[in-house]
């Protein structure tokens, strides 16, 4: 942790970076979002656009935890307990998966339309 | 009682206690939205309507990115200003990260003020359309039940005040008849009398609550309800009591559940036969006594008009015989007046129709027929002409649309075009096609291209909150809507074409219940962490006197949970406004 006045006065300009970059992947995740030109895949949103939306997030939510939660510096204890459930909850997303796996039970679920 | 390390390092952690308390904090916080996002990814897999994609406002979403992230560098610039030692600095970016958090509620109040009070309406060909309710020349909005009542039924136990208003109201300043006798229970001690209350035929008073008048009536026959139920209670008490003690006092069955509860089961039943032949015969306390049931008045054919969420009508189409049925219990009978839904109509969405026609395997053609056919059925209103209008200019901007992206990108390896109308372009036409379509109809020299479309749609800004009526709806100097500068035409729905009609609240779809149990859940943590911070701030001074370095330990691990919220809202803004 960086804990004498001078690091911390270091490391202030460092905050600010990193908001202004923050800032800027917002821009860029509405550009990519709305900007015809910047529309990777088919027109519209689809799998490829979810994808890149999603990764810019997960940048921007890294710069969050590890800069200004000063997860680039911590102690071990605290990455056990974070990255822990966060891999749970990561597991817990992809769960669902399995449902496509599952031949019977993904036609048994997919609504039948027809008729209703 | 001292807390042991809350400013320097345990030994094994080498961690201070309150920060490993908020990591673990946060550690479930990961699990509760993980949760919530991968059941909104569930929903959306598995939807069986169309997913309302970037149907949410962008700038209201995109401003409140703004200040969570510039509130998260401040509040850290805050804790830094601390270990600093610098008082009024911490005081200054604090107060900045707090007006954040407010500027944020403030935003979200808007957003959801705009959904709730944003209705649609789904006819039963599935085509939907939205708009706000029209209200008509009471200010109320035009959405009711109306049936022309011939009798009312009502409930002797359970009448609610506004309702009776309402029905009362309604029927007027006149006499109605009973249909019945109505007999209650009166109780002088442990005696029960049978006192008549209304004979059949008897005229009652709609005016007043004097002897004789129905809200008088009412009030008896809810005492006399109550104070039956409280008798009866006590007496279906006493015999259990008195079938209980018979089982207990009984060894045989002492070592047996089963047994017991069976034999319980029958000394119940013959207990109570028991005393109710016991009581009904010397007519003393202990019999179970009946309800007075209902008072039916005979009633005119009155209009009474009800909101929908008061109750169910059995049959809504006009003319037809039909019954009202209201949460208290009360029933009208009658015919089923104009019960329709007047709308104002700022977005019309053949979507649903268009996704159930092609899972039924229907040709292109079929389902532009189906489509067409609900423009007819609209009848010859000026709202309807109004809509056919826009429909004719969004079918030539969708083919100009579509001509443009397949110019623009060329074909793919097959020869079909790379890029072609989204379903939502091709098949919805939203309020800002609406302005933009009106605008170059009311113009004879402007011809509808992409460019004329382009330049008349609303922007961002104007699309903050969605169609603003009162901007596009010119009020005349008489305060009133010219019904010829209406810009977005008003529709009137018959209830029986409705299959489901909602504001934007949980209730509409899935979409709605998942956006608003996240952002909320998400606002409450906004709330939260604000209350918190806000805490240091103005109770804070004493403890950076006396120690500032807990005071600094405390504003880290506050902020720690103030990045946390801004880190959900990383994912909430792209997955909810721009997917």
């Amino acid at each position: 942790m960086a804990d004498s006045p001078e690091a911390i006065k270091k490391s202030i300009k460092l905050y600010f970076c990193i908001g202004m970059l923050l800032f800027m992947f917002t821009v860029l995740t509405v550009l990519v979002a709305t900007v015809p030109a910047l529309d990777f895949g088919a027109h519209g949103f689809d799998g490829i656009d979810a994808i890149i939306g999603v990764a810019i997030a997960s940048v921007k939510a890294g710069l969050v935890a590890f800069i200004f939660m000063h997860l680039n510096h911590e102690k071990k204890a605290i990455y056990w307990i974070f990255f822990g459930a966060i891999a749970f909850a990561v597991i817990l997303i992809l769960l669902f998966a399995l449902s496509f796996i599952d031949p019977i039970i993904f036609k048994g679920m997919m609504p039948d339309r027809i008729g209703q | 009682m001292e807390i042991p390390y809350i400013v320097n390092a345990r030994k094994d952690t080498g961690l201070n206690n309150s920060k490993i308390a908020i990591w673990l904090f946060l550690a479930s916080e990961v699990m509760l939205f993980g949760g919530l996002f991968s059941s909104y990814i569930f929903l959306r897999i598995y939807a069986d309507y169309p997913w309302p994609e970037r149907a949410l406002p962008v700038l209201p979403g995109l401003v409140n990115t703004f200040i969570l992230i510039a509130s998260s560098v401040t509040v850290v610039f805050a804790w830094a200003s601390l270990k600093l030692l610098q008082w009024r600095k911490f005081v200054g970016y604090m107060s900045f990260t707090l007006v954040c958090a407010v500027v944020f509620m403030v935003l979200k109040g808007f957003e959801y003020n705009a959904k709730l009070h944003h209705q649609s309406i789904q006819y039963n060909d599935w085509t939907s359309i939205e708009g706000h309710t029209h209200y008509d020349e009471n200010k109320k909005a035009d959405n009711y039940y109306t049936i022309n009542a011939t009798s009312v039924a009502f409930d002797l136990g359970s009448y609610y005040e506004p309702y009776l208003d309402t029905i009362i109201d309604s029927i007027g300043n006149s006499k109605v008849t009973a249909k019945s006798s109505i007999v209650i229970n009166d109780f002088d001690g442990d005696k029960v009398m049978r006192i008549p209350l209304v004979k059949q035929g008897e005229g009652i008073n709609l005016e007043g609550d004097d002897e004789g008048s129905l809200r008088y009536i009412l009030e008896l026959a809810k005492e006399s309800f109550i104070e039956s139920r409280r008798h009866n209670e006590q007496v279906r008490e006493s015999a259990l009591r008195k079938a209980w003690a018979n089982v207990k006092g009984n060894d045989d069955f002492r070592f047996n559940a089963v047994d017991e509860l069976t034999q319980y089961d029958k000394a119940k039943k013959e207990a109570a036969t028991e005393e109710a032949a016991a009581i009904v015969e010397s007519g003393v306390y202990g019999t179970i006594v009946p309800n007075a049931g209902a008072l039916e008045v005979v009633v005119d054919g009155a209009e009474i008009k009800i909101t929908p969420s008061w109750g169910k009508m059995s049959v809504a189409k006009q003319g037809e015989k039909s019954m009202l049925k209201l949460k208290d219990q009360t029933v009208i009978r009658g015919i089923a007046g104009d019960s329709g839904i007047s709308i104002d109509v700022d977005a019309v969405d053949h979507r649903h129709l268009v996704m159930k026609a092609r899972d039924r395997n229907y040709s292109q053609e079929k389902i532009d027929e189906m489509i067409e056919d609900w423009y007819k059925s609209l009848g010859d209103s000026k709202g309807a002409e109004k809509l056919r209008e826009h429909w004719v200019s969004h079918k030539k901007w969708r083919e100009l649309w579509a001509t443009y992206l397949k110019d623009e990108y060329g074909p793919n390896e097959d020869g079909e075009p790379k890029r072609v109308p989204t379903d939502v372009e091709w098949y919805r036409v939203t309020w800002k096609h609406m302005v933009a379509y009106e605008q170059i109809s009311r113009d004879k020299d402007i011809e509808l291209s992409l460019d004329t479309v382009k330049q008349f749609t609303p922007g961002m800004v104007a699309g903050f909150v969605g169609a603003n009526h009162g901007k596009y709806n010119p009020v005349g100097d008489d305060g009133k809507v010219k019904e010829s500068e209406r810009h977005f035409p008003v529709i009137h729905v018959a209830r029986e074409d409705i299959r489901f009609e909602s504001v934007f609240s949980p209730k509409m779809n899935n979409y709605y219940a998942i956006y608003f149990t996240v952002t909320g859940l998400h606002g409450l943590h906004v709330i939260g962490g604000a209350l918190v911070l806000g805490y240091y701030l103005f109770f804070g001074y004493g403890m950076y006197k006396e120690n500032p370095e807990w005071l600094a330990n405390r504003v880290e691990v506050g902020g720690l949970f103030w990045h946390f919220v801004d880190l959900v809202w990383i994912f909430v803004f792209p997955i909810f406004y721009l997917m």
